[in-house]
């Protein structure tokens, strides 16, 4: 069932009530925990957890779409891909401190591997939120093309800048994240 | 760094101990409890604070009088003395102005110097402090009884070498430290102060209290806290953060009374008090940041060679700054780093992905990998060979979660070793336990050609005689290994190997030893629960016994082809393990003999001691003459090992020779009744290429199965469109065969792997969810559609579906395809189906590449076809090139359903040839009956000359293959439109709606619903939602009776038109029909006929409600004959 809500508040951010996209991440949140942790649960071991789809299926479950146009959407997906990182983030540092406290990790064999970039995952997350308090643009672009699976074009329509700004954000982020966490 | 450490007196005549230590304008610390000057210094408790505090400061810190380096005996602690102590510090260097830090005790000192003296103290931090000590701030009994006793601890226990009572201490201040740090502040309790002065300084510090200064504080202040601080309670810092003027509270998350550097609450809490002092954090300004990115930007437009001169700018400005644009520009070089970077992220997001699969041919060890075996919970198996011996092996992987686990790893080693030692026919040779170069544990072991009992029982029950024997044969090996005195744990049918020779080979000794590392958790498969013994499903010990209750499983399965206890899930089936008991073997299985049902009954006996007492004991039943009828009594069996073993092959034997024949008999009363499968699901095959990319691939081959599969005559096959909505389902198979009415489902996966492809599937009962079949396939990537048809094949001789001699041949037949051309076909099969104009337009791209590199290959000649008709206005010479495509196509293969749907579809719309195109329909869905597109087009050509009954028909015989389309759904709607059964037709289109809710065009259908129940409010509305609908509101108002209007968006189309567009003449016709203006209509619609590409909509003259004025017209009817519709 479309939610009035999430329509409601696009249709609020489209009249320029900025407050309103913090209200939207709120409505976002679990809703979409909701469907990625379903997701996890009926997956079989081979498949990979589609965080584009998972998106979009947000979008088409949340909005009445046909009364929201490409801005509205936009800030659907800006919000949705901000969710994504917290979503992903909180199941890993879940992970981490399951493995930490010597209980298992409910995976499947694959588990391990992923147990590994999972760790990784946090320090990215931490990574970006220092780089939060300097550029938090480059932090979007990190986390639509990332999070929410966007290409370049996508991205530029969600964060409402063009796309060659995304093109050199996107490269210097990933530069600041390779320095920050590499060797 | 050294720090100064000088004395000074206070008045009261005390020596003091102060330190100063940094470079910069001083910061004062208001001495604490427990301090000790050089102690401190370079501790792993304080070190952080003091390097950080020194950084851009120079530090002051003094040890509290009786405290540390300062006078220990002292009669005065009062804290009017303690202030007296700061300030004779203070004065003794000369400070002017400085910010002052209180910590703990050190706060209300602070508190009250500053109001004292507010010239000197620029800013004022608390830290973990209070205005009142804990007699004042909390006098509850428990609070004051809590401090009675730590102060008799500190009394009694103090000066003890033992640490118990000051750890009792430590544990307050800093319950988070490590083992370090938490003895390094035991030893500092000891040294830095007496216990009897630590005890009077508790006595006094509870009766502190300044609360009544706080609101004549004028400094700017800053109060930190930790959260969860055990020794001052948060409470204590928001009642001085409240009080205190202009305030502010950084709550912090932390359980430690000192921050240690570890933790994230202290970087927070530096970074705070810097801000607070207007020292900016190290790194970059703002400023600094925005030109960072300009210069990066520019930077990369740059050869990299050229770039020095830009680092030289900015190196002018700020060397931090250089340094920056240096290390990114550097990071950005690496690119090795940004794909691992991506690949590490993309791993995360898709953190579930499967195991790595080891490549044939590559060399591990001494051995050289030749094809994976199998994957489970307990790891890889892949067949190899051993390149030093020249013999086969099979060599297991460990799970990698088991691999990251040091200790798990160690006794899987110790287990496999016993195991090895093992030497046993009936036990399976451990080679070698050995480790790869990236340290993956696995065990070579010896390879046996022949199948698991788990692959024979899926097939069904097994022959009493076979039955026998492998009981038998695996009691004789668990017997040796409990000799042994080791215990299998993982007794289950996957683990027995049953050679080609009817060997029984016991596999995986000693590796479900991991099982309490967290095997059972991770790897939980039911199949593994389903076989645990109580004792082991409750996680108490388990002895040899245990493998006893899971043989008995083993056999109950055997026996009746259905596990003893069914829990559809791992709780219910633990449930059902230790509580409940299984349902009699004779019920199931009534020609089992009794004695056999005994054995079962005495194998699943809940309690250990019920059971056999070992596996001996069960070998002597087994043996027991009671076995066999009397014609085939065996000699007592000989306690002599050879003889023994000889003999009681002899005994199987004689048993299995009399049981078989039983059984042949019996069999067709014997197994258990089950409905015929004729219909069936295939699940979206899934892609394990591990590339996303290569998602069209398995697609395509879920649809080739389909396709082959929907040419049985007898088999109702579900197509592809319904199949592809369950891609990511989370929907259980019950559920999904529920829904689409299927009585079983295959579900599997594709693997593509260079120029092999392999497809694994599983035929699964719709209602039980029982796996009925599996198998894998695999064949050369040429002779993919040969591999499309072994499966189909097998999944039909599995469901015992009859054939007829034709569709045999059709099965048994497949030509050879070039895979390249085989890939494009599948790329624009998957176009096509995304069901938009330009989607077909790609398709046909995809396929005229198909044709070019292999032109042989009739199905892309077919779709080919097809995408070009489905564009409805085609130009003259696509036209051509689609027709010549139908006939290659058919050429080809005349057995091809789509080239018949292309060629009924080209016959229809751009020759009004109505009917060859009806026969060619009827042509497709007789060579595949499976064929929706073909029971679809055939139904709206029935609609378009008239023929709704027939039409409907044939729509649900469409929604009959294709459930969940909403194509067809929303056709059937359009049939009811025309058939002028509007309540129906609103019912059909929103039941597509509600498949689809994006799908624009059923709005449109919607709207000329509304518009011919004369509900034209909602027909606007509903053709509001619509593009195409936008253009041709026209129609609404002519009919409303708004002339104006309507004649309004006629100029508006008339100025739109160009060239010939038939949807605008069509559009211009229909809103003077409305108006009934009937020649200007009748004028419209010739030119439509006239114009060089009229096609489809002129195929709803016959039909469309809107043209009813025109229909006794002569002109009218001329048009209808034309077009052959009359």
């Amino acid at each position: 069932m479309p939610d009035v809500d999430v329509t409601q508040l696009l249709l609020d951010l489209e009249d320029g009530r900025r407050d309103a996209f913090d209200r939207l991440l709120v409505k976002v949140y679990p809703a979409l925990r909701e469907m990625a942790h379903a997701k996890l649960r009926g997956q079989r071991a081979s498949e990979t957890l589609n965080t584009t789809g998972l998106v979009h299926d947000a979008y088409l479950k949340l909005v009445r779409y046909q009364d929201v146009n490409w801005k509205g959407r936009a800030h659907f997906f800006g919000a949705a891909a901000q969710t994504m990182r917290r979503i992903l983030v909180d199941h890993a540092r879940a992970k981490a401190s399951q493995k930490r406290s010597g209980q298992q990790v409910g995976l499947t064999q694959a588990g391990a591997a992923a147990a590994v970039s999972m760790d990784r995952l946090i320090e990215i997350d931490d990574a970006l939120r220092r780089l939060e308090e300097h550029r938090p643009r480059w932090v979007r672009v990190i986390e639509c093309r990332y999070f929410a699976g966007l290409n370049i074009e996508e991205t530029a329509e969600v964060l409402g800048i063009s796309h060659g700004t995304v093109s050199n954000d996107w490269r210097a982020a990933r530069a600041w994240l390779k320095r920050e966490l590499g060797s | 760094m050294e720090q100064d450490i000088r004395f000074c007196t206070t008045p009261d005549g005390v020596r003091l101990a102060y330190a100063t230590v940094g470079e910069g304008p001083p910061l004062v610390k208001v001495a604490h409890w427990l301090s000790h000057l050089e102690y401190d210094w370079d501790s792993p408790v304080w070190r952080h604070w003091l390097n950080e505090l020194s950084g851009r400061h120079r530090l002051v810190r003094y040890d509290e009088r009786g405290c540390g380096l300062s006078d220990r005996h002292v009669d005065d602690l009062s804290l009017e003395a303690w202030v007296q102590d700061l300030e004779t510090v203070i004065d003794t260097l000369g400070l002017e102005r400085f910010p002052l830090l209180g910590t703990s005790q050190g706060g209300p000192v602070a508190v009250t110097y500053a109001v004292r003296h507010p010239e000197k103290v620029s800013h004022l931090i608390l830290y973990g402090s209070f205005a009142q000590g804990w007699a004042k701030f909390n006098n509850a009994p428990h609070v004051v009884e809590r401090m009675q006793a730590l102060l008799t601890i500190i009394r009694t226990g103090w000066g003890q070498d033992n640490p118990a009572f000051r750890q009792i201490f430590t544990s307050w201040f800093i319950p988070e430290a490590t083992t370090e740090q938490k003895r390094w502040f035991n030893d500092l309790e000891r040294i830095t102060m007496a216990p009897e002065t630590a005890a009077r300084c508790i006595v006094e510090f509870g009766n502190f209290d300044v609360l009544d200064l706080l609101p004549q504080v004028a400094v700017p202040t800053l109060v930190l806290h930790a959260r969860d601080d055990a020794l001052v309670p948060f409470g204590a810092g928001r009642q001085l953060a409240s009080t205190i003027p202009d305030a502010r509270l950084v709550s912090l998350e932390s359980k430690n009374h000192i921050l240690l550097e570890a933790e994230p609450a202290w970087p927070r809490f530096l970074n705070e008090v810097r801000r607070f002092l207007g020292v900016e954090p190290e790194g970059l300004t703002a400023d600094h940041w925005d030109q960072l990115s300009a210069l990066f930007k520019r930077a990369l437009a740059l050869p990299p060679d050229e770039r020095d001169a830009l680092l030289d700018q900015a190196h002018r400005d700020n060397p931090t700054l250089r340094r920056e644009l240096e290390s990114l520009l550097a990071a950005d070089a690496q690119a090795g780093l940004t794909e691992d970077l991506d690949k590490a992220l993309k791993a995360s997001l898709v953190s579930w992905s499967a195991t790595a699969t080891i490549q044939p041919g590559r060399a591990i060890s001494h051995y050289t990998i030749l094809d994976k075996l199998g994957a489970g919970g307990m790891g890889v198996v892949y067949k190899a060979r051993d390149t030093d011996l020249d013999r086969l092996v099979a060599l297991k992987f460990l799970p990698p979660q088991l691999n990251a686990h040091a200790e798990a790893k160690q006794r899987f080693v110790h287990e496999a070793k016993a195991a090895s030692a093992l030497d046993h026919t009936n036990i399976c040779t451990i080679y070698e336990i050995g480790e790869t170069d990236d340290r993956q544990c696995f065990i070579a072991m010896a390879f046996y050609d022949g199948e698991t009992l788990k692959q024979k029982i899926e097939r069904g029950p097994l022959p009493l005689g076979a039955i026998l024997d492998y009981t038998g044969q695996v009691a004789e090996g668990l017997s040796r290994a409990h000799e042994a005195g080791i215990v299998h744990r993982d007794v289950k049918p996957a683990n027995v190997m049953v050679t080609g020779r009817g060997k029984i080979k016991l596999l995986d000794f000693g590796i479900a030893k991991m099982a309490d590392v967290d095997l059972t958790k991770t790897g939980s498969t039911i199949g593994t629960a389903a076989y645990m013994s109580p004792e082991q499903a409750r996680g108490l010990a388990v002895d040899h016994r245990s493998d006893l209750w899971s043989l008995g499983v083993v056999l109950y399965e055997m026996l009746t082809g259905q596990r003893p206890f069914l829990g559809d899930y791992q709780p219910a089936i633990v449930y059902e393990i230790v509580h409940e008991e299984p349902e009699p073997v004779s019920t199931l299985r009534p020609e089992a003999p009794e004695t056999l049902a005994r054995i079962v009954e005495k194998l699943l006996r809940k309690t250990p001691d019920e059971r056999y007492p070992d596996a001996e004991a069960l070998l002597a039943d087994l043996r027991s003459p009671e076995q066999m009828p009397e014609a085939v009594q065996s000699p007592t069996p000989s306690r002599k090992p050879a003889a023994a073993g000889r003999s009681r092959v002899w005994v199987y034997g004689a048993a299995a020779l009399f049981l078989i024949v039983l059984a042949l008999v019996g069999r067709a009363l014997l197994t258990p009744g089950q409905a015929p499968i004729d219909s069936i699901a295939v699940l979206p095959l899934a892609n394990f290429s591990g590339d996303p990319e290569q998602a069209y691939f398995a697609d395509g081959m879920t649809e080739e199965v389909i396709a082959v599969l929907g040419r049985i005559e007898a088999l109702r096959v579900i197509s592809r469109t319904s199949m592809m909505r369950y891609k990511q389902t989370t929907k259980s198979l019950p559920e999904i065969a529920q829904e689409l009415g299927v009585a079983a489902v295959v579900e599997g996966s594709v693997e593509q792997d260079g120029d092999r492809v392999r497809i694994d599937v599983r035929l699964i009962d719709g209602a039980s969810e029982e796996r009925l079949w599996e198998h894998e396939f695999e064949r050369e990537m040429r002779d993919v559609l040969a591999l499309r048809q072994d499966v189909a094949r097998s999944i039909a001789r599995e469901i015992e579906i009859t054939l007829s001699s034709e569709e045999e041949a059709r099965l048994a037949d497949a030509p050879v395809v070039n895979p390249e051309a085989f890939d494009w076909y599948l790329k624009g099969v998957q176009a096509l189906h995304l069901r938009d104009l330009d989607a077909y337009e790609r398709a046909a791209g995809y396929f005229e590449q198909s044709i070019a590199i292999d032109a042989s290959f009739a199905p892309a000649h077919a779709r080919l076809a097809f995408s070009y008709a489905l564009q409805w206005d085609l130009s003259p010479d696509a036209m051509a090139t689609a027709r010549e495509a139908v006939e290659t196509a058919l050429r080809l293969d005349p057995s091809l359903s789509e080239a018949y749907v292309a060629t009924g579809l080209i016959q229809q719309f751009y020759d009004w040839n109505w009917e060859s195109a009806e026969q060619a329909f009827r042509q497709a869905v007789q060579v595949n009956p499976g064929n929706d597109e073909a029971h679809h087009e055939l139904a709206q050509l029935l609609m378009r000359r008239g023929r709704f009954e027939d039409a409907i028909a044939a729509e649900n015989r469409a929604l009959f293959y294709n459930p969940l389309s909403a194509l067809y759904r929303s056709g059937l709607g359009e049939i009811y439109l025309y058939y002028r059964q509007y309540d129906r037709a609103i019912d059909e289109i929103n039941k597509a709606l509600d498949l689809e809710p994006d799908r624009s065009i059923a709005y449109y259908w919607l709207g000329r619903v509304y518009l011919h129940q004369a509900r034209y409010d909602d027909a606007l509305a509903a053709w509001e939602r619509t593009p195409r609908g936008m253009g041709w509101l026209g129609e609404i108002y002519a009919q409303w009776g708004r002339r104006e209007e309507a004649l309004q968006r006629a100029d508006e189309l008339m100025a739109q038109l160009e060239g010939e567009d038939m949807y605008t003449l069509w559009g211009l016709s229909l809103i003077y029909a409305g108006l009934n203006e009937k020649d200007q209509a009748l004028d419209w619609l010739e030119r439509a006929y006239a114009s060089p590409s009229p096609s489809a909509i002129l195929t709803y003259l016959k039909v469309e409600p809107t043209l009813d004025p025109l229909r006794s017209e002569p002109r009218f009817q001329a048009l209808l004959a034309k077009t052959g519709l009359e």
